[in-house]
């Protein structure tokens, strides 16, 4: 179904189209949570966010892509929370290593010679400790494979701030890993 | 090159878009400058798990428990959605009548074909079922008997057609 008949019948009431449009973006949804607000909450706060999208259906005129709408109410949603919470904020888990390897005996990333398991979990805390608007940039970055347009859109701010955004998480991110190389070496 | 300009090239130059003259220095410069070939495995690190980490799946009845928390936010159908059936409706009788008032008129004045009195009479036919099934309606078997002004069914023909097209152009400038 297009996404124009979609939304269509989502807002005539059809919970099965409700449903289609929930389980098209649901995936992306719960990630951003999990890595802005961490995966604690993230099941909760992901389907919030659909609530506040079925809500927001009336007055959705299709400015933007339906998905660019959702990953926009995603991210407010995402503020609102890191706003309520106390300055040590989230610790979002990045999945990619089983968490019974965590601490266990490393396995070196042959090329660039840090190792696979700390690397991630320093970035891990890298990116808890990055402020919102530049892990969200880098979240969209990697999920909405590397479209600068696409993140300008969701996070409603010009392309060359997305890029300066990217910038300076990268190199809060490296210095982390640096400060790791520095305290192994 | 010094090392600021190079390792604020580092990313760019790790995803490969950089000029081939930029890519040339920094190489150049990376040949000797051991700090700036650490900051380059960092970037290669760091791009390595930011592009690996894998999606994690919502929990299992997801979609259902979303479901279940938008129910109390439905809005009831409102009454204005009948409404477009409705005047439909109407607007298909207001025709019909006008229709046949129009045919009456042809068919009486205009000494016209035996086929425009037999339309006619087919439309006040089918005119005087429908105002059997509204008896309960004294004003609607008036207005169908032919006690309104002529004119005013051709402005209900009128009305009704105007608004037809004008609808259907509607729809189809959404559409597109």
């Amino acid at each position: 179904m297009d996404e124009t008949r979609l939304l269509r019948r989502c807002r005539q009431g059809d919970d099965a189209a409700f449903a289609q449009l929930v389980e098209s973006h649901k995936l992306l949804v719960y990630n951003i949570v999990d890595r802005m607000v961490g995966a604690e909450a993230a099941d909760d706060l992901a389907q919030e966010v659909f609530v506040r999208v079925y809500q927001g259906l009336p007055g959705f005129r299709g400015e933007a892509k339906l998905s660019t709408w959702i990953y926009r109410i995603t991210y407010r949603l995402c503020l609102e929370v890191l706003a309520r919470r106390p300055p040590a904020g989230a610790r979002p888990a990045l999945s990619g290593e089983p968490e019974e390897d965590h601490g266990e005996a490393t396995v070196p990333v042959t090329d660039t010679g840090f190792a696979r398991v700390e690397a991630r979990q320093a970035v891990e805390q890298g990116l808890a400790q990055l402020p919102p608007h530049y892990r969200m940039a880098l979240t969209l970055f990697y999920l909405q494979e590397r479209r600068y347009d696409e993140i300008a859109e969701v996070m409603e701010i010009p392309l060359g701030t997305v890029k300066t955004y990217l910038h300076r998480a990268r190199a809060l991110l490296r210095e982390r890993l640096l400060a790791l190389d520095a305290e192994a070496g | 090159m010094n090392c600021g300009v190079c390792q604020a090239m580092l990313p760019d130059y790790g995803t490969g878009v950089l000029s081939t003259d930029d890519r040339l220095e920094v190489q150049s410069h990376l040949t000797g400058c051991a700090v700036c070939r650490e900051h380059l495995a960092a970037d290669e690190a760091l791009e390595v798990v930011l592009a690996t980490t894998s999606l994690r799946q919502p929990s299992a009845g997801f979609t259902a428990a979303v479901l279940a928390r938008v129910q109390p936010h439905r809005q009831p159908r409102p009454a204005a959605a009948w409404l477009v059936p409705a005047a439909v409706v109407l607007s298909t009788l207001a025709c019909a009548t006008g229709l046949r008032r129009l045919l009456e008129v042809l068919a009486w004045d205009l000494a016209a074909a035996a086929w425009l009195r037999q339309a006619a009479a087919t439309l006040a036919a089918i005119q005087e079922n429908l105002r059997a099934g509204w008896g309960r309606l004294p004003a609607w078997p008036s207005l169908l008997a032919g006690e309104t002004p002529d004119l005013l069914w051709l402005v209900a023909v009128v009305v009704t057609v105007t608004g037809t097209a004008m609808w259907s152009a509607w729809r189809a400038l959404q559409r597109a």
